[in-house]
């Protein structure tokens, strides 16, 4: 089962964590060509980087595409199959009822509140209103059981799945990179009783760490009202703060050797205190490898959030996000009749992208590290 | 050695503390309690429930009490589940859980390690698409997995039962879902020992020599190769024995894996704190297993 | 060497799961009936089992006083062979100005181990049930119909003057378990401050606390440590005659009573067993009940084999020697095992699939309205929700035929009503309109400080992790902005989140639901009573107290229904409730399965069940 064995493959046992600072030598800070070159000739990986960027970029832009607003409700039309013809309706015939809208829900798109679209999407939305007007994509990826439309649900929940992952990969970094720095940085005893905390933490099971956390911060009086946090900040924070820990191992295990090298001895005989060698000179050096392990958190991430979503804990709506789909999609999979599209369409987009992270995941290390070469460690 | 027993042996148990604390202060930290139910039941009655269970006591005399409780052994009564003991719990699912996760760790080490190891040697077009299908399965969640399995396999051509336990039959779904994902991983670290091994010095002597492949492979690549994957194995057995929640749910499978969400969902704190531990024990037994072997195995790589 | 160590590893790793592969393949023959319970039980014992699941069981493990018949819900004679009408209509049990129930136990009832069955086994259970230390959940299904039981159950009523009975401490060594009780000393109170009870005992006049945290010593008199101090059981109406005779002494007349005897609470255990075993008399091992089966096999997350019960006074009229009931917990998987033809009856079904298994599986299919009412309860003791217009325009702006149609898809009733129909005698008023016109003038009406706090304020709809009840927030919000141009947000929490939230008040518009566990409006009404533990809407309105009060203590039956029916209309009214629909049970069951009823209490004795297997 997937979140499991995510789990175990971050933990490396000792030894493995002393092969792994074997095996970052000092040539591995290869000029940036030579990465590219190497990165080059890995032609999925390429492939892969390709793929996501235009991913993202439809991502980002989801609103000026003609497509159905995913909150809207065609109640009638539930659970109805892909079509195709005619390609292009009329939104606003879907929307009768929705037509005597009002001031306050937003013009530009049914279903959401005016203060709920910022002035980036806005500006997106008017722009889709001068090219297309009202018409829009037919339903050809089929509706859910309240009628939505499952492409524009897609789209939309592509942001969310997407700026989960890498929200939650970022935080994973900044926690993971200064843990690690410094850990591997000052040695000695304070090294070994911050790895024992990692040890501790990675024998929590993290499901049970995350379930809590969730529920914990999710009360009314809590931390989240004080603060302002939605829960989608908050779910950001707590699947990031579970994933921290393998990035600050590997950050450890990088610096920990990047200190025996003679320009880092060289900064601190010119008098730099240790924070700056940290900062500035050891830990631009292991970029690298901390960009390989990013790439590979964002798609665990993911599947993380599916995995949520299967349990019910995931995403709030009317926010819509892949595993969300996804779970909705395997709940009318049954004998008695199988809407195929609800779980198809999902799959494809989820397992595509995690498909492609994972493989840019591992080019990105292969380049990086062309004598560790190892996938998975 | 017995210095590195015992120093292992203090770890450990300095661990399973500082997850006990940590998860008991993480639970009562948590809004709601275990005696919250969908038939509502009035305030008075959960006070008293809750003080039957000691419950309305200062957190420092609860922490103390459980703690000292937990040193024996006794993991206390499931709050939710009141006709058992969470040790009970424990012994009803384990075996469940454990028969489920061997085999399916068996299977996963059949399939993925060979192929994996194929990929290695052979590299080129073969290599390529070994990579994407473990990436393909690792990449998919079980759930789905778990679904289109179903509907494959019992009903459209009905020849697997869908769910429950207790038949062989029964067993091969599950088993399948769970290993699908581990054969991948498995057969990606297979493939990445191999790749650096069939490179090492010894094994060119070996080829120049003139040995059969065979022996090659099995005798001088084989074992260098294991490594990432036996180093692998310590973390996996504890994560697939403790459950696989998605699985164990879909196909109705008495092990822990349901437990475990139902527990942190419905607050019972005893048996949520008894899993937890028993995951934590089992994950640092196997940790400390693996690098036993691979200190006997290989004296140079100096454990701890 | 590694070669050889990871050839040994997998070699044991084989060994072992073959082992284990032969323990977990049982050989139990086939049960005559499978079922699947949607969750583990969670206790076997009647007096403490709150969830269905584990009601489907014990009703074929225990039986009470009467039973009812799933398919009329008529109480029928269960371990009482005279609760049955006579030629006039009336029922045998009850003494003529209805006030007292003599039962008769019959002389054929037996417990599972063979000894018989008597009316002390009855007030033993029934004292059980009230004591406070046993916890209990529903305690009031004694307290609300019999004298005095209400006080018994709860300490701080009593009064100066009561008769007393104070339990000292379990002997030192003796486990603490609810089953056992202290050293009984019976008195009279004299007076209660500050938890310490003074009671006079023999002409003495002795000082009693139960909890050891008070100082002993800065009290001029000593005081002792007790483990309570509860009113005197004798003046509690439940008494055994003889063997065979059980009184028992209703505050006012009211035929109810008789089905709420059938419910799984007020089954009888046995006190030997109960105190021998302590908390293990659940087990497998040591269970006795009095119903058709007893357990033969138990494991978590499995499944429970129930085998009939030699001993059974009925035994020739049991259906099945053995039922399993399989805990299965996602209702997919138990659509899958049931069309795999693995079970005979699955008591849920996935509801977008209702349609579907109407026109598929309609000689499977069997639904039945529930005594149920889902719906939504505003925060009234905040503005803006403290505004009536307010509530009465959000009520008005919904459709609830859509929700039922196309959310729900399962025959479920849209709510025209917070009472459920199908009450003989009882006509709900018609107050709930749905009409977008109106619900807009409403809107105009409320006073335009609210109206502005409203309207600048974020609030939101909160509900607990679920499918149907996020599909059902996401339409009513929809409803809400496109009929009055409202935004309310949506708030999911996870189940024990949520209901601590609802609890302390932190909400502004709740899901609820409610079933009424015996088919009287009382039972739907008594929720938003001021001072009901169940009334999260902060909502208190006199006249409607006094309406159920004086309802209370009516006797003529229809006069206290049509004054229910005055109170239900004010509830509609001032809205602090919007309900939305009635919940309908749907079941699939092999038709060739008799003895199986779809009821609105949605019981379905195991007893009755028949199958052809």
């Amino acid at each position: 089962m997937s979140e499991s064995i995510d789990k175990s493959a971050e933990r490396t046992s000792p030894s493995a964590a002393a092969a792994e600072e074997a095996n970052v030598a000092p040539q591995s800070v290869s000029p940036a060509r030579q990465v590219w070159r190497s990165f080059h000739r890995n032609r999925s990986a390429v492939w892969s980087l390709r793929f996501l960027v235009v991913i993202g970029l439809l991502a980002i832009f989801t609103p000026v595409l003609p497509l159905q607003s995913p909150r809207l409700a065609v109640t009638e039309l539930s659970l109805a199959p892909p079509q195709v013809s005619p390609l292009f309706v009329d939104q606003a015939k879907l929307a009768a009822d929705a037509a005597e809208a009002n001031a306050q829900q937003s013009a530009l798109e049914p279903g959401f509140a005016a203060d709920e679209i910022d002035w980036f999407d806005g500006a997106l939305l008017q722009v889709r209103r001068k090219i297309f007007g009202t018409w829009r994509l037919n339903s050809i990826c089929g509706r859910d059981l309240l009628g939505r439309d499952l492409l524009s649900r897609i789209f939309w929940g592509a942001r969310i799945s997407l700026a989960v992952g890498c929200v939650a990969a970022l935080v994973s970094l900044l926690l993971g990179v200064i843990y690690g720095g410094v850990s591997g940085y000052v040695g000695g005893w304070v090294d070994t009783v911050m790895m024992r905390v990692v040890d501790a933490l990675q024998s929590i099971p993290f499901i049970f760490v995350v379930i809590f956390l969730i529920a914990a911060l999710d009360a009314r009086d809590g931390l989240l009202e004080r603060w302002g946090l939605s829960r989608l900040a908050l779910f950001f924070v707590v699947v990031g703060s579970v994933f921290w820990l393998t990035m600050a191992r590997v950050v450890r295990g990088q610096v920990k050797s990047l200190r025996q090298e003679p320009f880092v001895e060289a900064a601190t005989a010119i008098g730099a205190s240790p924070a700056r060698v940290l900062f500035r000179h050891i830990l631009p050096h292991t970029r690298g490898v901390v960009l390989a392990y990013l790439t590979l958190t964002v798609p665990r991430v993911m599947l993380f959030e599916a995995f949520l979503s299967f349990l019910g804990l995931g995403i709030a709506p009317p926010d819509v996000s892949w595993g969300l789909l996804m779970q909705e999609g395997v709940s009318v999979l049954t004998p008695i009749r199988v809407d195929w599209w609800l779980i198809v369409f999902p799959g494809i987009a989820l397992t595509g992208t995690l498909f492609v992270l994972n493989a840019l995941g591992d080019g990105l290390r292969d380049a990086f590290d062309p004598h560790g070469g190892a996938a998975g460690k | 050695m017995i210095a590195f027993v015992l120093k292992r042996l203090l770890t450990a148990l300095l661990t399973l503390w500082a997850v006990f604390t940590l998860s008991f202060f993480l639970m009562r930290s948590v809004p709601g309690g275990p005696f919250d139910r969908d038939q509502q039941v009035s305030d008075e009655i959960q006070e008293r429930i809750a003080a039957r269970y000691g419950l309305d006591r200062p957190l420092a005399e609860q922490y103390f009490g459980e703690l000292s409780r937990v040193a024996t052994f006794d993991l206390g009564p499931s709050y939710r589940l009141t006709d058992y003991s969470v040790n009970q719990v424990i012994v009803e699912g384990l075996p469940a859980s454990v028969t489920l996760g061997l085999l399916s760790l068996l299977l996963a080490i059949a399939l993925g390690v060979p192929v994996g190891m194929w990929a290695g040697i052979r590299r080129g077009r073969v290599d390529r698409w070994v990579c994407r299908f473990a990436v393909l399965g690792i990449a998919t969640p079980s759930f789905v997995i778990a679904s289109l399995l179903i509907l494959v396999f019992s009903f459209w051509l009905p020849i697997l039962p869908p769910a429950g336990w207790g038949s062989p039959m029964q067993l091969v779904l599950p088993v399948i879902c769970l290993a699908i994902p581990l054969a991948a991983y498995l057969a990606r670290l297979a493939r990445a020992g191999m790749l650096e091994t069939w490179n090492a010095e010894y094994i060119r002597t070996a080829q120049a020599k003139g040995l059969p492949p065979s022996v090659i492979v099995w005798k001088h690549a084989f074992p260098a190769a294991m490594l990432p994957v036996v180093s692998f194995l310590g973390p996996a057995v504890a994560g697939i024995l403790t459950g696989s929640l998605v699985v164990e749910r879909l196909f109705a499978i008495p092990g822990l894996g349901t437990s475990f969400v139902n527990a942190a969902l419905d607050r019972d704190y005893t048996l949520a704190m008894g899993l937890v531990l028993l995951y934590t024990a089992i994950l640092l037994v196997a940790n400390a297993l693996v690098d036993i072997a691979q200190k006997l195995h290989d004296p140079r790589l100096e454990a701890l | 060497m590694a070669r050889h160590s990871f050839g040994i590893l997998i070699a044991f790793l084989a060994l072992l799961c073959a082992a284990l592969v032969a323990v977990a393949v049982s050989t139990r023959p086939k049960a005559d009936f499978t079922f699947c319970n949607s969750a583990d039980v969670e206790s076997l014992d009647p007096a403490k089992a709150a969830d269905s699941s584990a009601h489907r069981v014990l009703n074929g493990i225990f039986e009470g006083l009467s039973v009812l018949h799933p398919a009329t819900l008529v109480p029928q004679p269960g371990v009482a062979d005279n609760v049955i009408r006579d030629a006039n209509g009336d029922w045998q049990c009850l003494t003529d100005d209805g006030l007292q129930c003599v039962f008769h136990i019959r002389e054929d009832a037996r417990w599972s181990d063979g000894t018989p069955v008597t009316a002390h086994d009855f007030v033993y259970s029934f004292r059980r049930v009230l004591d406070p230390q046993t916890a209990a959940p529903y305690p009031h299904l004694l307290g609300d119909y019999v004298v005095n039981a209400e006080k018994y159950n709860s300490p701080r009523l009593l009064e100066s003057g009561d008769a007393v009975e104070v339990e000292l401490l379990l002997a030192d060594g003796v486990e603490d378990t609810d089953n056992l009780r202290g050293e009984l000393l019976g008195g009279t109170l004299f007076d209660v401050a500050e938890g310490i009870f003074a009671v006079e005992i023999a002409g003495q006049l002795r000082h009693f606390t139960t909890a050891p945290q008070t100082s002993a010593d800065q009290q001029e008199t000593p005081v002792e440590i007790c483990r309570q101090v509860l009113l005197d059981f004798s003046e509690v109406g439940i008494r055994a005659v003889d063997d065979h005779n059980l009184e028992i002494f209703l505050i006012r007349p009211n035929p109810a009573f008789l089905q709420v005897l059938a419910h799984v609470t007020l089954s009888p255990v046995k006190q030997t067993y109960l105190e021998t075993f302590g908390n293990e008399w659940t087990s497998v091992d040591h269970l006795v009940g009095n119903g058709a089966y007893v357990v033969s096999e138990r494991r978590l997350r499995d499944r429970m084999r129930l085998q009939k019960n030699p001993h059974y006074w009925d035994r020739d009229d049991v259906g099945c020697d053995v039922i399993d009931a399989l805990t299965v917990e996602s209702p997919s998987t138990m659509l899958n095992l049931y069309e795999a033809g693995q079970v005979d009856w699955i008591p849920s079904v996935p509801t977008a699939l209702v349609g579907d298994l109407e026109r598929l599986r309609s000689e499977a299919l069997r639904s039945a309205p529930a005594f149920s009412t889902y719906f939504y309860v505003f925060n009234v003791r905040e503005p803006p929700f403290n505004d009536v217009h307010l509530r009465r325009a959000l009520c008005q702006s919904v459709n609830r035929r859509e929700i039922v149609e196309t959310v729900l898809r399962g025959g479920q009733m849209p709510a025209s009503s917070f009472v459920p129909h199908g009450i003989a005698g009882y006509t709900s008023p018609v107050a709930v309109t749905e009409d977008n016109a109106s619900a807009r003038a409403e809107l105009a009406l409320v006073a335009a400080d609210k109206l502005a706090q409203f309207n600048s304020g974020n609030w939101a709809l909160l509900y607990n992790t679920g499918d149907t009840h996020r599909a059902i927030a996401e339409l009513v919000q929809s409803q809400w902005n496109e009929g009055l141009g409202v935004n309310i947000g949506l708030e999911n929490r996870e189940f024990g989140a949520f209901r601590s939230s609802v609890a302390r008040g932190e909400f502004d518009i709740a899901r609820s639901g409610w079933t009424g566990d015996v088919s009287d409006p009382i039972a739907f009404l008594h929720m938003f009573a001021s001072d009901s533990p169940f009334n999260d809407a902060g909502w208190s309105n006199a006249e409607y107290d006094q309406l159920l009060a004086a309802a209370g203590t009516e006797h003529d039956a229809a006069r206290r229904l049509e004054m229910l029916a005055q109170a239900e209309q004010i509830l509609l009214r001032e809205c602090p409730v919007l309900p939305l629909y009635h919940r309908v049970s749907h079941h699939l069951v092999r038709p060739e399965v008799e003895g199986f009823f779809a009821n609105a209490s949605d019981i379905h004795p195991l007893r009755w069940i028949r199958s052809p297997h």
